[in-house]
Parts: structure tokens; C-alpha cells; sequence
């Protein structure tokens, strides 16, 4: 069986609605969260006067070097019209060109084509690369490790990752 | 009610700056040449390359610190952004009010981090809030899941009742008196006023997070030990460095008994040591003896014809370090970070009079490594019947460092460290076996050191773990979970590793022969504390990096560079495909020559004097097929991380 974009397009809003409420941090020391400048509770006024401060938070770059950027070129059959996500950006049908700064994050895609199942991809920025990507239509997938062939399921909240590796 | 707060314990004072050493002020110098001198109640601005002349060493306090290990490797800048809490373990930026509390995984918080946490515990608002004398009437305070836990209440307040009903027929005036006694009542009046401390700290504690900031009180259960509680005391125990994963034992009593200021000024002096360590080039932390005062603590033999003690050196550094800072207290500290914006963490240096090092030292320094493997039960741990049988062990596995200087081997540093052990495994029939996963025993050569290595799963590696939900592009999405592969510190080899090689002499010269097992970082850190490895020998991640910072400060090597990986494997999961790609294996270092590891067999326990090979059938499971499949052994088949 395969699937039509727009029952993709619902299969991935459903897979995100499931989303953790704190941040899709590290996994087993997921970031913790901290009020902004002031403690949560106040049981009394403070012992001393409180001196105000508007740079307690982390400054929003690092000052990296200017180390250029790479080129990433994401190659597919055009024939399969298919288009590229980050996130919910589309960045267009391949293929596509990405130019980065080098030694940026890497990007985590989705690539989404009529008649395949969603591709998850990364591409990293340490320098310049050709992607060739594989699509595989349902049949096909059936030869990948993990296959099931049982109707996928959805889960809410955290991976079985993120669960096992948060040790309680 | 509420208790004031201990006096802070006495602290030597900050000795005022050797005349010699004093530079003079500079204040136009460019940030890149600047470093700080404090002098009296001020700070001057020095030129650092004229501090380094004088024989001062210039310790990086910025934000862009990172080991030096991890020069050249691009997971430096991933490094500096999760110390300074600006992104995540992909480098991509996190939600604002997220904090990363990862110095138990070998990341210490960057001082812009501390001097925020400086800062606003210094506004008091958590300094009366909570009674540090109830959290400390206990040595723990037990926990269970939800439904025991009211199960255990249930229990409390039914025993509660029979203790009202019993305290007059035994003349006792108050509990603490029918406690006194003999028989079950006593004992029952003791469980009690314990669980009754328990509770009374358990209360404390909630204060104590909540004022905090950890704890959302909103969306807790007060008494009840829930997500959001666990949640907030797993990251307090993160945040100030406590091992007890979410338990509530001594270590994190008395963290919580602290003053948020205290517990500051630790985590400061934390982050201090590894750059003061990392500045002077040293290695010896006091780790080879039990205490400098013990007449059995290692020496070695001087230039002077008499025997010195090896120094902990890594405390004279951060002292050093401390004092050239001027701070001997918390409020020193807040003083400190008063002075200096966030911007200055750009850039902050400070010039220091470490200690000088030791005569032993050199470029080229004759080091070698010994494992020792400890205790070893090579035994299956179950019995016909299917029971686990104990397997106790006294000595534990340990790594030493050391030395050849003047014709002895003087120990530097001395670690616990994991051996491999029975293990259940995946085998290639898809189901779960027992297996001997042993290390390697015998002189080997550690010939590469890898940076940000990356961990290949083998085939059989469940695929349950290898996809999470990630923020991306402002939303989420399910991604191919690359933690356990790394780079990063949760990966299976953590942030760095060396591979142990084992080199065979031929006509052709020396060959080299890798047996799958590496001495590397770990975020695994309960597994130091007494678990298996799969036959890697595991180090804190912060320890690994210091111990390869300091081989790679103190022998000769070149870097071969990112050796390319290759890797791409496709898999289906939940209706959709995911690709796993791992260009590079991480970055190599070459050590020329490299440096001999022995490890040692060990006291061998138990009746078996060696390992069973293959699979053991899991007591208990029933086998599709009475046949035992083949078991593999690649490196990454012995490194394991989390996989079964």
C-alpha cells in the first residue's frame, strides 16, 4: 500500500504531535529548566537588595570563527518531485542545494515524495557533500531492517530512547 | 518554619599577590592579549604573553574553553555551547530558559553558566526557604514508584493507628519512648519516627527544589514523589554533580542541606580544577594513594637523591587558580561575578604562579598504562535451577598512569575503570543470549587516540533506540538518533578513546592487531561505580579527557585527521525510513612511539580459570531453535553502550 502527500503530510503532523513539552534536548540529561533571572518561589523578600541584571542569560552566539560554509547537494530522481523539509521549511523538490556555515549543526531532513514513505536524512557542515537519496516506496521498504508490515503505530511523549536513558 | 543558615565553614584567605609577579596595568590591551591580575580589593589588566614570561601561566576562564583534546575536532564548538547552555548535543540552539546540567557527562558548566546561578543565589531567595537540620536527621529518604509509594503511605498511617492504640497499654508516654523498647511494637515505633524524618525531609525538599527554580510547585503533588519531583531532583543532582540518579540518598541530602552560595562555589571550584589542570599540563590529582599523609603514598626519587611525594596537583592548581582570583568564599565569587558582565567571559583570562612541575616532566614524557582487571568471575552467573548466583568482588577494576623516571615506574594518577563481564546480547537470530564479554589480557599499545570517536552499531543492535523526537525547524519531528553513535558524550566511546592494539613483531617490523577493546569516556557513570563494561575499559568522561589531554600534551603525535566512516544504513520504523550516516570514525591522533598498556589477568574467582565462549542460552527462555547462533566480535560489538 502506499500513501498519497497529503496522508504523509497528516502521518508526520501526527508523529510531531506527540511532542515533548520540554525541548527535544539531550537524551538522559535532557536540559532542565530554570526561571530566567529569579528563583521560582519566593517564601520572603530577599535577605539582601537584589542588584538587576539583563545578561544572566547565554549570549546568542559564540563568536565562531568565520570558518566559510559548505555546499550540500541533495540529489533524487526528479521524477519523484521530492521535496525537501527542515522541520516544517520546505526547502524546495530535489535536487536541492544547501549552502551552511562550516561546522555549523548538522540538519536533520525529511524528504517526502509522492508514492515513497518519508525519508529521514541528516547532512552534516564539515564540508562540502553529494547526497544521493533513496526513496522507497512501501514495497520496497518491506526489505529494510525493522519492517513490519502491521499498520504504524503513534506514540505521545518521549521515544523508548529518551525514557530508557532518563534513569530513574 | 524555617532555620537560618550554617555558617559557611572557614576558608583560607586569598594571599595578596607576590610582588614579584605583579605586572603592570594595561588597559588598552586587545581582549586576545589581555588577562587579569587581582591586586587589593581590584583587578588590573595585564599583557598575558608578558605573564607567561614571567613564568605566570595564563588560564582560560571564557566561555570558548574546552580539553584541549578536543583541538581540531569539530565537536569543540558543540563542547562550548552545551557548557555555556546555548545548544544542544547537535550544536542547534535550545529554547530559552533550558539548561544543560552535564558535568556528571564530562561537560562542566561554563562561568557565564556559574555566574548566573552566582548571581541570583546571591539575591537570597532560597536561603531561609528550607531547613537544612530536617534534611540531614536522615541518612535517606526512600522513594517508590506511584503506586507503592501509597501503598507505603497506606502503611504509615495504618501503623500509625496501632502505635496510638498500643502507647497507653505499654505506659509509654510518647512514641520515641514505646521506640525504646523491645518486641515488634518497638520496632514498629522505630519505622515509624523514621518514616515520619523521611517525610518531614521529603518536605524540605520540595521547598528546596522548588526555590530553586527546578520545581514547577504547580504541577506537583505535594508528598508525592512524581514526574515532575523526580524530573526536578534528577536535575539538581545533575546541576550539583550528585551520582544518585533521582534517589534521594546522603550525597544528595547534603547537597540539598547546602546553601545554593555552597553549592556554587563547588560546582566553581569544580570547573576551576579542569582548566587550572589543563593550563599547567598536569595530571596528578592525589588519585594514587589513599592520603598524602600516608607514609605508604607513592614518591619518587629527586635530582636531590631524596624521595618526594607525587603531588596532587590538580588541588595546588585550582588553589592556585583561586587565590590568584582573589576568591576564598561564595561572596568572594559573587564579588568576582559582579565584576565582570557576561560579555567579559569572551574573553577572561587570569595570570597564575602554579605550582612549578615536577622534575619528571618533559615534552616526551616515558609514560605507560597497567589495567588492572580486579576481581573476575569467568563463571555463569546462574545455576542449573535458573538462580542467580552471587559473585562478590573486593577489588574492583582500576587504570594507573604512570611514569619511567630514574629507572622506576611512579604511579600519576590511579582510576576506576570498567572490564567486560556476562552481558545479554542480541545474536543474530533476533533473540537475546548470555555472553562472556571479556577484556583483553596482556601487554598492548594504545597507538591512536581518537576525539569525538563514533561508536558503529553492529547489525544486531535493537532498533527500537536508534529514533527520537527532536525539535527541528521550530517543530517536531521523529530523526535517526544519533546519541549512542555519537559524536558527543553519550555516545557508546564518549569524547574521546584510545584504541587498544596489540602489536606483533615480524620480519616485516611491527604489526598491530585491534582487538575491539578501547580505554574511553563514558556517560554511563553509574556503570564506574561497579558494572561491566562489554570489554572496554570506561573512565568518566571528564577523566578521559583529561588523561588524553595530558598524553597528548606529553608525547609526540600527529593528527591523521577524520577517518572516514563510510557508514550508511537505512531501516524502516513506524511507516517510515530513516538513514543512519556516519561519514567519519572520529578524529585520529598517531602517539610516536606508542605507549604500552599492560593489563593484568586479575584474581581469577569462582571454578572456571577461563571464559566460555559463544552464546549461554538466558535461563528461562524458550529458543526457537536448540542451535546457538554464531556470536560476532567487532570493536564495535565490545564497546555495547547501552544496547543490550
Amino acid at each position: 500500500m502506499t500513501r498519497s502527500a497529503p496522508a504523509l503530510v497528516a502521518a508526520l503532523m501526527v508523529a510531531t504531535l506527540g511532542c515533548s513539552s520540554r525541548g527535544g534536548g539531550t537524551v538522559g540529561a535532557k536540559p532542565g529548566r530554570e526561571p530566567a533571572g529569579e528563583a521560582a518561589v519566593s517564601p520572603g523578600p530577599p535577605t539582601v537588595a537584589a542588584p538587576v541584571y539583563d545578561d544572566l542569560e547565554p549570549a546568542a552566539s559564540d563568536d565562531r570563527a568565520d570558518a566559510g560554509t559548505v555546499t550540500i547537494k541533495l540529489l533524487a530522481d526528479a521524477r519523484r518531485q521530492a521535496h525537501v523539509f527542515w522541520g516544517r521549511k520546505d526547502l524546495g523538490v530535489a535536487p536541492v542545494v544547501l549552502v551552511r556555515p562550516r561546522g555549523s549543526a548538522p540538519m536533520d531532513l525529511t524528504i517526502q515524495a509522492p508514492d515513497c514513505l518519508p525519508l529521514h536524512t541528516r547532512v552534516f557542515t564539515d564540508r562540502d557533500d553529494t547526497l544521493s537519496l533513496r526513496l522507497y516506496t512501501e514495497r520496497e521498504a518491506a526489505g529494510l531492517p525493522g519492517y513490519s508490515p502491521t499498520a504504524p503505530t503513534t506514540t505521545k511523549g518521549p521515544t523508548t530512547a529518551t525514557k530508557t536513558r532518563r534513569q530513574f | 518554619m524555617t532555620a537560618a543558615p550554617p555558617p559557611a565553614p572557614a576558608r583560607p584567605r586569598p594571599q595578596p599577590i607576590a610582588a614579584a609577579d605583579a605586572l603592570p596595568a594595561l588597559s588598552d590591551l586587545p581582549p586576545e592579549r589581555r588577562a587579569i591580575q587581582v591586586v587589593g580589593s581590584g583587578e588590573n589588566p595585564v599583557d598575558a604573553d608578558a605573564a607567561r614570561a614571567r613564568g605566570l601561566v595564563v588560564v582560560d576562564l571564557s566561555d570558548a574553553w574546552a580539553p584541549s583534546v578536543l583541538e581540531g575536532a569539530s565537536y569543540r564548538s558543540v563542547f562550548t555551547g552545551l557548557a555555556a547552555d546555548r545548544s544542544d548535543g547537535d550544536g542547534q540552539p535550545i529554547a530559552a530558559g533550558d539548561r544543560n546540567y552535564l558535568e556528571l557527562y564530562g561537560i562542566p558548566p561554563a562561568l557565564s553558566v556559574l555566574r548566573r546561578r552566582f548571581l541570583i543565589d546571591a539575591q537570597g531567595a532560597c536561603a531561609r526557604a528550607f531547613d537544612p537540620d530536617v534534611l540531614l536527621a536522615v541518612d535517606q529518604i526512600r522513594t517508590w514508584g506511584a503506586s507503592t509509594e501509597q501503598k507505603e503511605l497506606a502503611k504509615h498511617r495504618a501503623r500509625e493507628q496501632r502505635l496510638r492504640a498500643a502507647r497507653p497499654d505499654a505506659g509509654a508516654d510518647d512514641l520515641q519512648a514505646l521506640a525504646e523498647g523491645d518486641g515488634r511494637t518497638a520496632r514498629d515505633a522505630k519505622e515509624h519516627l523514621r518514616f515520619e524524618a523521611e517525610r518531614l525531609a521529603f518536605a524540605e525538599a520540595e521547598k528546596r527544589l522548588a526555590c530553586e527554580g527546578l520545581m514547577d510547585a504547580r504541577k506537583h503533588k505535594a508528598g508525592a514523589y512524581d514526574t515532575e519531583m523526580r524530573t526536578a531532583m534528577l536535575d539538581f543532582q545533575q546541576k550539583h554533580a550528585v551520582m544518585d540518579q533521582a534517589d534521594i540518598k546522603q550525597a544528595t541530602l547534603e547537597a540539598l542541606a547546602r546553601q545554593p552560595l555552597d553549592n556554587d562555589f563547588d560546582a566553581l571550584a569544580r570547573a576551576l580544577t579542569e582548566r587550572a589542570i589543563q593550563a599547567g599540563g598536569f595530571i596528578e590529582d592525589g588519585s594514587v594513594g589513599s592520603s598524602v599523609s600516608d607514609p605508604t603514598y607513592p614518591t619518587y626519587l629527586g635530582a636531590d637523591g631524596a624521595r618526594h611525594r607525587v603531588p596532587d596537583l590538580a588541588t595546588a592548581a585550582r588553589e592556585a587558580t583561586m587565590n590568584a582570583l582573589g576568591i576564598a568564599t561564595p561572596e568572594d565569587a559573587v564579588a568576582f561575578f559582579r565584576r565582570h558582565p557576561r560579555d567579559d567571559f569572551r574573553w577572561l583570562k587570569v595570570a597564575v604562579r602554579l605550582p612549578p612541575p615536577p622534575e619528571y616532566y618533559s615534552r616526551a614524557m616515558d609514560l605507560s598504562v597497567e589495567i588492572d582487571r580486579g576481581d573476575v568471575w569467568y563463571d555463569f552467573p546462574f545455576d542449573a535451577a535458573g538462580v542467580r548466583q552471587p559473585q562478590p568482588r573486593e577489588r574492583f577494576p582500576q587504570l594507573t598512569l604512570f611514569v619511567k623516571w630514574r629507572g622506576e615506574r611512579v604511579p600519576l594518577a590511579r582510576w576506576r575503570t570498567t572490564v567486560g563481564g556476562w552481558r545479554a546480547e542480541v545474536a543474530s537470530d533476533g533473540q537475546e543470549y548470555y555472553r562472556y564479554k571479556g577484556s583483553d589480557v596482556g601487554p598492548r599499545v594504545w597507538r591512536h587516540i581518537v576525539t569525538a570517536p563514533v561508536w558503529i552499531p553492529p547489525p544486531s543492535s535493537p532498533l527500537g533506540a536508534m529514533t527520537k523526537e527532536k525539535r527541528v525547524g521550530g517543530t517536531y519531528v521523529r530523526v535517526t538518533n544519533y546519541e549512542e553513535t555519537g559524536p558527543g558524550f553519550l555516545s557508546a566511546y564518549g569524547m574521546v578513546a584510545a584504541i587498544h592494539e596489540e602489536m606483533r613483531r615480524g620480519p616485516d617490523g611491527a604489526r598491530f592487531f585491534d582487538n575491539g577493546i578501547r580505554t574511553h569516556g563514558s556517560f554511563d557513570y553509574p556503570s564506574l561505580r561497579g558494572r561491566f563494561s562489554h570489554g572496554c575499559h570506561r573512565l568518566y568522561n571528564q577523566l578521559a579527557m583529561r588523561l588524553f589531554s595530558f598524553v597528548l600534551d606529553h608525547r609526540r603525535s600527529r593528527v591523521t585527521g577524520p577517518v572516514a566512516a563510510g557508514y550508511r544504513r537505512a531501516f524502516w520504523s513506524r511507516g517510515e525510513v530513516f538513514e543512519m550516516r556516519l561519514p567519519t570514525r572520529g578524529t585520529y591522533r598517531e602517539l610516536e612511539p606508542p605507549i604500552p598498556v599492560d593489563v593484568l589477568e586479575g584474581r581469577i574467582k569462582g571454578t572456571l580459570t577461563k571464559p566460555i565462549a559463544g552464546y549461554v542460552p538466558k535461563p528461562g527462555v524458550t529458543y526457537a531453535s536448540r542451535r546457538l547462533p554464531t556470536a560476532t566480535d567487532t570493536p564495535e560489538d565490545r564497546a555495547g553502550g547501552d544496547a543490550p
